[in-house]
């Protein structure tokens, strides 16, 4: 993998290099001078453009071993595909939902916890709050 | 695998690049010099296509000894895991 990234990654820039100089050279090396082109210089601007177009796809190359590399590797997260207008609105909607359904699951779990701590707390003969809410109920009443 | 392969199809395709333009000034008749010497069209075309065939091979070859001997290993591995 690293030895493919490296290779591509420096053929990329070596034959970059050449297809910008190859562009550049017929005005840097003093070849074209009038406004028309002349076969020369065609011929090595279009030269010139392959080899950028070649770098340009050894680099994307290079992109996507390294994305699908960190994937491999987990540290990227695969993008879910759309749902097509033939998939059912129901399993696409299961699938959207997991997580947030989990999240829902476990905020009920600590909000009945929280509440029955809470009932007992209030059940104890002595608790202070429980005697000040049957006063305050008392101070209600007319 | 895959990535070998094509990575090497890439290079190929370069050291093709390559040597069309080192070979370039002669199939399109550039024009030469005073004395019939290079001019530095051609010598820039020699210089380029020269270094990216070079690159190209090297590249090539060792793109395609790694993919091989990675082939080579995880076929072996394949062999002693059932065992």
């Amino acid at each position: 993998m690293t030895i493919r990234v490296i290779l591509a990654m420096t053929w990329s820039v070596v034959t970059g290099l050449a297809g910008g100089w190859l562009v550049l050279s017929p005005w840097a090396v003093g070849g074209q001078g009038g406004e028309d082109w002349t076969t020369v210089t065609t011929a090595q601007v279009r030269t010139g453009v392959g080899f950028l177009v070649l770098a340009v796809l050894g680099l994307a190359l290079v992109v996507g071993e390294g994305v699908s590399a960190l994937r491999e590797a987990g540290v990227l997260r695969r993008r879910a595909p759309a749902p097509g207008p033939w998939e059912s609105q129901v399993g696409g909607r299961e699938e959207q939902t997991l997580p947030f359904s989990e999240d829902l699951d476990r905020a009920m779990i600590t909000l009945a916890q929280a509440l029955a701590a809470d009932l007992n707390r209030d059940r104890r003969p002595g608790s202070p709050e429980r005697a000040g809410s049957l006063d305050n109920q008392g101070d209600d009443r007319p | 695998m895959s990535g070998y392969v094509r990575l090497s199809v890439i290079f190929l395709f370069g050291a093709a690049l390559g040597i069309w333009t080192f070979i370039e000034p002669w199939v399109i008749h550039y024009p030469f010099g005073a004395r019939h010497q290079w001019t530095p069209s051609m010598w820039s075309n020699a210089w380029v296509g020269a270094i990216v065939t070079a690159v190209s091979l090297v590249a090539l070859v060792l793109t395609v000894a790694v993919g091989l001997r990675s082939a080579v290993e995880a076929h072996a591995a394949a062999q002693v895991e059932p065992e």
